[in-house]
Formats: C-alpha cells, sequence, structure tokens
C-alpha cells in the first residue's frame, strides 16, 4: 500500500506534475517520516522547487534510517550543482561518502534525528 | 485608558510530574525571558507613535482599559486571556516567538481585538485580524550608516544546517571577512558591542534561513547597521512579507560570490541607501498602522 502511494508520486515527478505529487505526498503522515523513499521523493520536490539546501538536508536525514545509492547520488549532485565539486565527487565515492557524510552531519548540528520520535 | 503590559516573561512554573510538559514549560520560560531581554527595544520602537503608560501586572488594569499585551508561550495561557477579555475594552496583543507555527492560538486570539505576530506563516500573510511583524533586530543593536566598512561580508551564529555549510565554503574565499561561529543558539555568541563593530564594518550580510523558518534576527540588524542583506529567496518569504523590498535574493550561495567581489563602491554605496531607506520606510508604515489600529 504505502509503495504503492510511493510510486505514483514518484511517477508524477518523473512527468513534472511537481505541484500535484507535492499535494499527494503533504497526505502522507508521520510513519513516513524515517521512510527514505519519502524523504527521496521529498528533496525531489524541493530540489524541483529550487530548495536546493531542504533538499540536502532531507536527504541527510534520509541517510540515518538507512542506506541507498539513489540518496548518495542525490546528495553528490546537488554539491555539483551548488559549486562544491569536492564535496561532490567524495560523496559519489562509494569508499569516502560514509566518511564524509559523517564529517559533515557533525559539523551541521541540526541534521542528527536522534531521539527522534514522530 | 491605553495600557501596555509585558508579559513574555511570565509563564506557567514547570509541572514536576510530567517529564513532556516541563520541557515546553522551561522553553517557554527561557524563551519569555529572552524576549524580556532582546526584543523590547524594537517593539517599543515600533510602538513610538503609540501613547499608553507601562503597567507591570494585570492587577494594574482598570475596567474599560484598552490593553496593549507583548507575550509569548500564549498556548499556555488561555485562562489569562479570557479574564483580560472580561476586564478590558479591547485587548490588541503583540505575540511573540512562535517560530514553528503549529500550535493552535483560536482560544487566545479570539479574545483579541487585534494580533502582531512574529515569523509569518500561510495563513497570516493575509488575515482581516492578524498581521505580520519582523521579528526585528535584538536589542543594543545601533542604528550606523557609516561608509567606510573593513570587511566584505560577515556571519555570526550556527552552522546548523547546509545552507550555512554551504554559505561559509562559498564565502571564505573572499576577503577580508568576520565570521564567528556558535555550536548552539545564543551560546558563546560574542559581546553586542563587539556585534556592533562588526556590523558597522560590513558591507554584505548574509542572512541564511533560521532552524524552521526564514526569518533571523540577522536580517533586522543589517538593516539597522547600514549592511546590504543578502536573503534565502526559499518560498519567496521576503517577497510575500514585504512586496518591493531591496534585499538580494538567491537560491544558492554561489549565486551571491559575484555581488560580493564585484560591487564597486558605487553600486555598495547606492543599495545600501536604497535598503536605509526602505528600512526607515517600513518601520514607520509599521508604527503608522499599530497607532491607527489601536486608537480607532
Amino acid at each position: 500500500m504505502n509503495n504503492s502511494i510511493l510510486e505514483e508520486i514518484s511517477r508524477l515527478i518523473n512527468q513534472k506534475k511537481i505541484h500535484e505529487a507535492q499535494i499527494e505526498l503533504s497526505k502522507l503522515g508521520s510513519e513516513f517520516h524515517k521512510n527514505i523513499e519519502y524523504l527521496y521523493l521529498r528533496s525531489k520536490i524541493f530540489y524541483a522547487n529550487s530548495l536546493y539546501y531542504i533538499a540536502l538536508d532531507t536527504l541527510l536525514i534520509a541517510t540515518e534510517f538507512g542506506e541507498d545509492d539513489k540518496i548518495y547520488n542525490f546528495i553528490s549532485k546537488i554539491y555539483n550543482l551548488l559549486g562544491n565539486k569536492e564535496m561532490g565527487k567524495k560523496i559519489a565515492n562509494p569508499d569516502l561518502r560514509l566518511a564524509t557524510i559523517n564529517f559533515l552531519k557533525k559539523e551541521l548540528t541540526g541534521i542528527s534525528q536522534k531521539g527522534y520520535s514522530p | 485608558m491605553i495600557k501596555l503590559f509585558w508579559n513574555t516573561h511570565n509563564q506557567k512554573k514547570p509541572n514536576l510530574d510530567n517529564n513532556k510538559t516541563r520541557e515546553k514549560q522551561l522553553e517557554n520560560i527561557a524563551w519569555g525571558n529572552y524576549h524580556k531581554k532582546n526584543s523590547d527595544k524594537w517593539i517599543y520602537e515600533i510602538l513610538k507613535k503609540t501613547k499608553y503608560e507601562i503597567i507591570n501586572s494585570e492587577i494594574n488594569l482598570k475596567k474599560q482599559d484598552t490593553l496593549i499585551i507583548i507575550d509569548s508561550g500564549v498556548e499556555e495561557k488561555i485562562e489569562l486571556y479570557t479574564k483580560l477579555n472580561i476586564i478590558c475594552s479591547k485587548i490588541f496583543l503583540f505575540h511573540l516567538g512562535d517560530e514553528a507555527g503549529i500550535r493552535d492560538l483560536s482560544e487566545v486570539y479570539k479574545n483579541c481585538v487585534f494580533v502582531w505576530r512574529t515569523f509569518c506563516s500561510s495563513g497570516y500573510f493575509n488575515n482581516d485580524k492578524v498581521k505580520c511583524i519582523p521579528i526585528g533586530y535584538k536589542s543594543g543593536i545601533l542604528n550606523s550608516q557609516q561608509n567606510n566598512r573593513k570587511y566584505k561580508w560577515a556571519f555570526t551564529g550556527t552552522p546548523h544546517k547546509s545552507s550555512r555549510h554551504d554559505l561559509l565554503f562559498q564565502f571564505s574565499s573572499i576577503e577580508p571577512y568576520f565570521c564567528h561561529k556558535t555550536e548552539k543558539f545564543d551560546k558563546k555568541i560574542i559581546s553586542i558591542d563587539e556585534m556592533n563593530k562588526v556590523l558597522s564594518s560590513t558591507e554584505f550580510i548574509p542572512c541564511p534561513n533560521g532552524f524552521f523558518h526564514p526569518e533571523t534576527y540577522r536580517l533586522y540588524e543589517a538593516l539597522e547597521s547600514g549592511c546590504i542583506p543578502i536573503v534565502e529567496n526559499a518560498y519567496q518569504y521576503y517577497d510575500r512579507l514585504f512586496p518591493n523590498n531591496p534585499f538580494i535574493k538567491v537560491d544558492k550561495w554561489a549565486d551571491a560570490k559575484p555581488v560580493i567581489k564585484g560591487w564597486g563602491s558605487d553600486q555598495i554605496k547606492e543599495k545600501r541607501e536604497k535598503c536605509s531607506i526602505w528600512w526607515n520606510e517600513e518601520k514607520n508604515k509599521i508604527q503608522d498602522f499599530i497607532k491607527d489600529r489601536v486608537i480607532s
């Protein structure tokens, strides 16, 4: 059930129906807040609305709840777009990405979700 | 008679039996004291054209008085507002804080003739009874319009999320600059005197979004100190709050680099003057609006 809703939203995003996707995502409750697919789709919508930093924060939060190459690749893509090529390169590299993400989270005190309970 | 009562520092005592409630109440106490200490100069400035008598307790209220109340954590004070509504002929609330904007305030707001609140959100941009005011500058920030400024840009605060981290990455090659990073909000901050020195010596102030909300004191401190603010354009928040504002707006900090690096002194002077004129006009408009509402 959950997956089919998220797949539908993903389809809307791919068709560039960003507003519709946004409405569908906003209907989902707090049970999705630790779901990395949900967080990934949210970040795609933020990105489509030029909200690059919120997209990045959302993806960094997603890494707290699971690992998925597409999350890291999207983080890398956003850092490249922002002009931080070195960061983009490190996160794209499977051997360096975990250490780089952990370093980032230490710097960004507002990202860690430890103690988060919806 | 119009009476003004500052009530942010009067909050419910912590409930020792309930951890969750206690945490929230302690937070309200901390923020209430913070507003009392840091927002008084700003609030009294926007109330400059309104005549009132200051009272220190609600017991100084008489029947038919008009009350201007400055408050925070109001969601915990429904009983007080119900009581005040029985005593006073009119209540005008200045609601400070509430950055997250997720609480139901209807039971408090319904007792007030009009509400001014900080941290605007969708429900308040066009509201007949509630008007958003800027969160303003911290008390002690001096108005300065000095021309020769040694720092190209300055940042003081906590790099808690990606935007601030990228800001420091992008701008650290643009010298000279001033940067003071803190680990937590309001902890190990620089003194207000030092802050005044930095602001009056800086051309551009990047104003990244706050933790929950786009607005931060930084923007209004920049304007008050004659700096040029560069804000994040997320959700076009500032264009909705202040149509025709002169701020520099960016989607990503790299877009501001050519401005900070490349603008000559004439361009900077012109923008600074635009910002200064706009800010003074904006403050005047707010003062007039408040005065007109209260005496109407």
